[in-house]
């Protein structure tokens, strides 16, 4: 592990620990954009953790922008620090300016609407890969003036729609035309596998403090046995979407030729998503009827877990996607390609 | 203390680019040894024992690979021994013959072995020749194993065996059980006065070995009973009394190696024989599902596996992929089921899909056992995560 993630993952664990408490999540439903917490984050320059230094960003690399994208889901940051990461990024292969403020990444376009934006109404510009003529481009997409239809999730994060009205304009890039949507998808798996170190984490310490029959719920052997198995679940989320960053560091995603992402990705995604029902439903049944009222805290965690799997794909997406690939390679290939994931061939190539 | 977060964590393991080169070797040497196996056959993976095939591993080096050079091994990391592994498993080849020499006893033995142990011992390994199982379990301690009656007593002579071990794996074709037996009658807590000792099964009278069947019908795990063997007094390994922390201190690489989620390999590859000749599309999520669980898995044993190459303790990590893999190989069968309209059949003449579903379906409740039950393995988890 780099310096540079080490010490990315202390400060948004101090950061985000001291800030995003449940009276300031409460607070921040109500009241929207959390304005102050994102300047914050700029101060740290946590957005541009992918921007190469000589453009003055921090010149990280996946596996630090990961530390990042999983504090968010760890802390149920209400902000578009995940989109913007990956945005900036986009931006920063073209040679097209980088807008100051917060940015997002636009799931899909329907003709000429946008829509489930995350946090539109709140960014300055959307970014989405599309292809045209000439090859891909990162379309950005200016918000100003823009007027948004306001959605939501389940937690209450906003996910608006918008006719695409606003300024556009393309930068060649070199990736694929769905390389956004990838991305996406790669962002929520570790915002998934964050959130659900929380869930275990006050599943962990609730299960310390609440006594019934005479004794703390974890000194029962069942509830033990839940708490190990919703460690494993939520380990399993780290492994692999850790792994899928790891591969965008290792392989690229500069072309269509290269599985390997869309691969890991696809993998990542599609576990994360699966395992949220197990997840939720083993720190909910911890907590009893205390983690189904608004007052405690849990819903923040599992509210956006169920939100999440499903965005950028969810479990039928993905495993269709994942099924595509294992039928596609047949039974003769399959365990090439899989082999091939987290081998040295493929960084030699970079 | 650590927070949880820190306890689960899993960096990314990535192999060497030797590793490659290696692989590709292997591959090419099974496609021709494998050719003639049936998928059947290649269904029991490391429950397979053929000691020819052993020796020839052993002939091309893939044997003890982690051992040192002077003892006729590589001098390798467990990555590349990983290499290995993984493709022999995969390919389903009959790897039971060495699988517990290289895993486990070698390394032991190599670690805290005596130089007259390791001479003796080590090259054979690495060549394939010998067979070693592990006597743990006995008929009155399963899961509670720091319970174990069977003892050894110090005499003039050597140790004085009396006991029984119970559901050895490879008992009956092993020449060495490296075996945990009481040497301190008063130690308290129990754990405490435990020795492990390397015994010559073919050549110490009092020993007697009687095969059990499995519910499949087949003899690979067995009863060994101890009447006054007397064994060497050289034949202990390590120190006298510590054979609780020596057995404890290896368990993180079975625990995580890739047998852990390899086992039905066979049958995730059968199953998409039959749907790549078929225009069904439907199973595809649950293919995706498969390959998701699969992916994941390896990323995680790949994890511990540089992990251990780098010396870190990551034993809650290799529990953690152990109780996973178990679980996914378990459902596996179900999901064949759910897919495609199949009766398990181990006729001679069923579909190669109907024969391995008919035998991993059976097979499947020892995945959960061997090694450490389930119940055991999350009783781990819950006490590393301090919420117990």
């Amino acid at each position: 592990m780099s310096d540079i993630s080490l010490m990315l993952e202390d400060s948004v664990t101090r950061l985000f620990s001291d800030k995003v408490d449940r009276e300031f999540l409460q607070d921040q439903e109500k009241k929207g954009w959390a304005a102050e917490l994102w300047e914050l984050t700029e101060g740290l320059g946590l957005s541009s953790v992918l921007v190469k230094e000589e453009n003055g960003g921090v010149g990280g690399d996946w596996a630090d922008a990961y530390e990042i994208i999983k504090g968010c889901g760890r802390f149920a940051v209400p902000l578009p620090l995940p989109e913007t990461i990956v945005a900036r990024w986009l931006l920063d292969q073209t040679n097209l300016d980088v807008p100051e403020g917060p940015l997002t990444l636009i799931p899909t376009m329907e003709g000429s609407n946008a829509k489930r934006i995350p946090w539109g109404r709140n960014a300055v510009a959307g970014c989405v890969t599309q292809q045209t003529a000439s090859g891909t481009s990162v379309r950005l997409v200016d918000f100003t003036d823009v007027v948004f239809s306001n959605e939501a999730n389940l937690a209450k994060e906003p996910r608006d729609n918008c006719p695409t009205t606003g300024r556009v304009i393309d930068g060649a890039v070199n990736l694929p035309a769905d390389a956004s949507f990838y991305l996406g998808a790669m962002i929520r798996s570790a915002q998934l596998a964050g959130v659900s170190m929380a869930l275990l984490e006050q599943a962990a310490i609730y299960s310390g403090e609440r006594s019934q029959f005479g004794r703390n719920l974890n000194k029962f052997q069942t509830v033990q046995h839940n708490l190990a198995r919703l460690a494993t679940a939520a380990a399993s989320l780290d492994s692999i979407s850790r792994f899928a960053f790891a591969t965008m560091d290792s392989a690229g995603f500069k072309d269509d030729a290269n599985t390997d992402v869309r691969f890991a990705i696809a993998a990542a995604k599609s576990r994360a998503s699966e395992c949220v029902d197990l997840i939720c439903a083993l720190s909910h049944q911890i907590h009893g009827a205390i983690g189904f009222t608004y007052e405690h805290s849990l819903h923040f965690y599992s509210r956006r877990a169920w939100s999440w799997r499903s965005e950028f794909g969810g479990i039928s997406y993905w495993g269709n996607t994942l099924g595509d690939i294992a039928l596609g390679l047949g039974s003769e290939k399959l365990w090439g390609a899989i082999t091939a994931l987290g081998s040295n061939e493929t960084t030699a190539a970079d | 203390m650590e927070s949880i977060v820190d306890l689960l964590r899993y960096d990314p393991g990535q192999l060497p680019a030797s590793a490659e080169t290696l692989r590709k070797d292997v591959r090419d040497f099974l496609a021709v040894e494998m050719k003639q196996y049936s998928a059947l056959k290649r269904a029991y993976t490391w429950d397979g024992a053929d000691q020819a095939f052993s020796e020839k591993m052993g002939a091309k080096g893939w044997l003890g690979m982690t051992l040192p050079k002077e003892y006729g091994g590589a001098g390798l990391s467990n990555l590349e021994r990983y290499v290995v592994a993984e493709e022999t498993l995969f390919a389903g080849a009959p790897v039971g013959f060495h699988w517990i020499a290289d895993r486990r006893s070698g390394p032991l033995i190599a670690r805290i072995g005596t130089e007259k142990q390791k001479a003796e011992l080590l090259p054979r390994i690495c060549r394939g020749e010998i067979c070693f199982c592990i006597g743990m379990s006995e008929p009155n301690s399963g899961s509670d194993l720091a319970s174990l009656q069977a003892k050894a007593v110090r005499t003039d002579e050597g140790w004085l065996i009396n006991g029984t071990k119970l559901w050895t794996t490879n008992a009956h074709i092993a020449s060495y059980m490296i075996g945990l037996f009481r040497t301190d009658m008063e130690a308290q807590p129990k754990h405490a006065g435990l020795s492990q000792f390397i015994i010559d099964l073919k050549n110490t009278p009092g020993v007697t070995v009687r095969p059990i069947e499995d519910l499949t019908g087949r003899k690979h795990f067995n009863e060994v009973v101890f009447e006054d063997a007397l064994v060497p007094h050289d034949a202990l390994l390590g120190t006298e009394n510590d054979g609780w922390r020596q057995v404890g201190s290896e368990l993180a690489i079975e625990r995580s190696g890739p047998e852990r989620f390899l086992s039905c390999a066979v049958l995730f590859i059968e199953l998409l024989k039959v749907l790549e000749q078929g225009e069904d599309q439907s199973a595809k999520r649950e293919i995706g599902s498969i390959l998701a669980n699969l992916v994941t898995l390896r990323s995680m044993s790949l994890s511990v596996s540089a992990k251990l190459a780098e010396g870190d303790d990551v034993s809650l990590q290799a529990v953690i992929v152990k109780d996973l893999g178990a679980e996914f190989e378990q459902t596996l069968p179900g999901i064949v089921q759910k897919i495609v309209a199949i009766e398990p059949n181990l006729s001679d003449d069923a579909e190669p899909l109907a024969q391995v579903l008919a035998l991993l379906t059976m097979l499947a409740p020892s995945f959960s056992l061997r090694g450490g039950t389930v119940e055991i393995l999350r009783g781990i988890i819950a006490k590393r995560l301090g919420v117990s």
